[in-house]
């Protein structure tokens, strides 16, 4: 009997791990608001895409936010640890022209932190994507610098 | 004995349970049934197009932001009385005036007023609860935090996630007929505030020029409430706002894109944005449209 009471300790133990080291998701919004810092946060999308199949077009998601002129905007991304996946955020204006992406294909890095002073009042384009369509997790935040 | 403690167990848990009923009982029970009649065959668009457009309503922050840092004085004469909450009997009222609370918070969190934002911290829990919504909002930590105006952006950022977490949630619950609403109660106070609020010579065409780039908003909000209008309320709430579309119609937009460029600083890239965006609107246009949202938003809070 003490068996039993072990194993389904053993269980519950691996399952509430595993739930606490989970950042997948509305999680991961709260986990990432400390780099925030003086900002103002003003919206969050969670990002949550398969790795890109033999064959296939890049996974990518996209979502649309208006910028005021006159806010500088400052944009950053935290990745879920438990996906190999680093995500790249690309921003492009209402013409549909890209403004600019959080990775320099030249240096082979990554931007943590974009600054958008925005002098055009308009709907912006965020694109979310994972580096080489590995599968990813990730958050994208807005926030207005002060 | 194992008896006697499963007894106490259950008689705790039925306590609880009872405490819960009581608390929930003690604001009146919603008169129409908006979140039960919403009719997802009825609707005229995806639910990726809704998701899409709320997300084009900009956040309170924004224009908040752009008062502030332009030396628009704060006015609490602005804001929606705390009191109002008594007249909210609808889960229309409730929602579209839970937007309303939740903006007039964001403005004086960004003003720096805490200590006034208690009362409205309260109505935003009871609205949020009377939708079945509170499990958004961390009240308790909001409660201990607003003592303080060093806590402001914490404050910011679990109200302003609150909100955004709560529209994802509704969307996927297909009760996206109360998320539009809250944001559209959002916007409106938004607007409201940034017609009202005290300018001076030297803030006064930037402000009035912020205001006439809502005229795109407007846009997409009456886009997305013509696919409700079957909604009970929604019907009298277009008919206001296209008096206020016409009013919108005098504004000019136009844009110039010019090639961004980028460089990097401390660690972060900086976007040199070399596009603009001219907007014509004149004092006249800009009254016409602080009278016009004026009258929507009367029509909302009393």
């Amino acid at each position: 009997m003490k068996k039993y009471f072990l194993l389904i300790g053993l269980i519950f133990l691996v399952l509430s791990g595993q739930r606490a080291f989970s950042q997948c998701g509305e999680t991961l919004v709260d986990i990432c608001h400390g780099r925030l810092e003086n900002a103002r946060f003003i919206k969050s999308w969670p990002v949550q895409l398969p790795a890109r199949a033999r064959g296939e077009t890049l996974p990518q998601v996209s979502f649309k936010l208006p910028l005021t002129s006159g806010n500088t905007y400052k944009i950053f991304a935290c990745n879920a640890d438990e996906y190999p996946g680093e995500v790249i955020i690309s921003i492009r204006n209402q013409n549909d022209d890209l403004v600019v992406t959080s990775y320099v294909v030249e240096q082979n890095r990554h931007i943590p932190v974009i600054m958008f002073p925005v002098s055009m009042s308009g709907i912006y384009t965020f694109s979310f994507y994972f580096e080489d369509g590995r599968e990813g997790c990730a958050v994208g935040v807005v926030s207005v610098a002060e | 004995m194992k008896k006697q403690i499963a007894l106490i167990a259950l008689l705790a848990f039925a306590l609880m349970q009872l405490n819960v009923g009581c608390k929930q009982g003690q604001r009146q029970e919603a008169t129409d049934l908006l979140h039960d009649t919403h009719d997802p065959e009825g609707l005229k668009m995806s639910e990726t197009m809704v998701k899409e457009i709320i997300s084009s309503v900009p956040n309170p922050v924004e224009m908040a932001s752009v008062l502030q840092r332009n030396n628009v004085v704060y006015s609490q004469q602005l804001l929606n009385p705390s009191g109002n909450i008594d007249n909210y009997n609808t889960n229309f009222q409730r929602a579209i005036n839970l937007g309303v609370y939740g903006t007039d918070l964001i403005y004086m969190n960004i003003y720096d007023r805490t200590v006034a934002t208690l009362r409205y911290l309260t109505n935003i829990r009871e609205l949020a609860s009377d939708l079945r919504l509170e499990q958004f909002f961390d009240f308790n930590t909001l409660n201990r935090l607003s003592e303080s105006s060093k806590n402001i952006d914490s404050v910011l950022f679990i109200t302003n996630s609150g909100f955004d977490k709560m529209t994802r949630y509704l969307i996927n619950q297909d009760r996206s007929n109360i998320a539009v609403l809250i944001s559209a109660g959002t916007w409106i106070e938004s607007l409201y505030i940034a017609t009202h609020a005290p300018t001076t010579p030297e803030n006064k065409e930037l402000i009035n020029k912020r205001i006439g780039e809502q005229k795109k908003v407007l846009d997409n909000l009456m886009l997305l409430m013509n696919a409700y209008e079957h909604n009970q309320g929604f019907d009298e709430l277009l008919k206001d706002m296209r008096n206020l579309k016409n009013e919108f119609d005098q504004v000019v937009i136009s844009y110039v894109y010019a090639e961004p460029s980028v460089i990097e600083q401390d660690g972060s890239l900086v976007v040199v944005d070399n596009s603009r965006s001219i907007v014509d609107i004149s004092d006249e246009t800009v009254q016409r449209i602080a009278e016009a949202v004026a009258q929507i938003r009367y029509s909302i809070i009393e």
